[in-house]
């Protein structure tokens, strides 16, 4: 596990709407590297970091850490309750999953799979 | 990295905590992460349904590089391969579960939940989702935006909405011809209309 904090650095790509090759292409660095970095499984060098960081167009100081939250499996549970009743509350029901296939459809996705394993759940 | 004792322990979970979905996807999700090399994110309708509790998601969406021994593994450890990066398990109570790899890249930040002492799962965090609900959104079709309502509306006592109008902000000057912004002031429109006579906006 790396100590460096790779999300971030990966938020500072998705806000240039770069991709993993666009970033390679421009720094060098290969795109296996990169994400090795952004998820956590690697420390970069100071000069591939340096690499990427002026590939973002942003210094050090934007690599503020950001603590990730870490969140217990009950206050999840509790809060999903929580978000269900209110959601009934104002008379919003469940969620439509037909719908939302039938959108997927209508955008040419194959929902076949997804339509069978639905049905399997009450 | 790949844990395959932890990923059977994971399933053996799922298996065993009764089919509450939210239980379910969440240990299949811990299972998967735990077969492949790559750290798997929850993202996608399993990670809307923590906060809505009422989603019932098609299939468990994961952002993680799979490569053909992770395909292996995951079938190793039960799953069979449905279609493209889809994988199927079949629980013995007759329910049927797909996991999804739809790219390996998470469009934001994460957090952590704690499964158990030992076992954590990363998960996108809420008000990225958010955002990606209301990119979503942004095809200006009723169901999307309906479902972007609904979790800002279920999620919306705990979210940072100063994190999600600055990157809303970010988002429409990168791609102003969206409408993101559009989105984001009619939801919050429709969830504030929603939430006044509860007296809770």
């Amino acid at each position: 596990m790396s100590y460096f904090n790779g999300a971030r650095l990966r938020q500072l790509r998705n806000l240039k709407r770069l991709s993993l090759t666009d970033v390679s292409t421009r720094t060098g660095v290969s795109r296996a590297q990169i994400s090795l970095i952004e998820n956590g499984k690697a420390d970069p060098r100071i000069s591939t970091l340096v690499k990427l960081l002026s590939c973002y167009g942003v210094g050090l100081a934007d690599l503020e850490p950001s603590p990730i939250e870490v969140i217990s499996i009950d206050e999840v549970m509790t809060g999903a309750e929580r978000g269900a009743r209110l959601l009934e509350a104002v008379g919003l029901g469940p969620s439509d999953a037909q719908a939302r296939l039938d959108r997927k459809e209508e955008r040419k996705a194959d929902v076949a799979v997804e339509r069978a394993a639905l049905a399997t759940r009450a | 990295m790949r844990q395959p004792e932890k990923a059977e322990l994971a399933l053996d979970r799922a298996r065993s905590l009764g089919k509450d979905p939210i239980l379910r996807s969440l240990w299949l999700a811990k299972a998967a992460d735990c077969a492949i090399k790559d750290r798997a994110v929850l993202v996608g309708g399993a990670a809307v349904n923590l906060h809505t509790g009422s989603y019932r998601p098609t299939d468990v969406d994961m952002c993680a590089l799979l490569d053909a021994s992770d395909r292996q593994a995951l079938v190793e450890l039960g799953f069979a391969n449905a279609q493209g990066d889809h994988f199927e398990y079949r629980f013995d109570d007759g329910e049927t579960w797909l996991l999804e790899f739809p790219g390996s890249q998470v469009d934001g930040d994460v957090s952590m939940i704690q499964l158990s002492a030992g076992d954590t799962l990363t998960v996108i965090r809420l008000e990225s989702l958010i955002v990606d609900r209301l990119l979503q959104a942004t095809d200006r079709t009723s169901v999307t935006f309906e479902e972007a309502v609904r979790l800002c509306l279920a999620a919306f006592e705990k979210t940072d909405w100063s994190w999600v109008s600055a990157e809303i902000g970010r988002r429409d000057t990168l791609e102003p011809g969206l409408g993101v912004s559009d989105v984001y002031d009619q939801a919050l429109h429709e969830v504030r209309s929603l939430l006044d006579p509860l007296g809770q906006s």
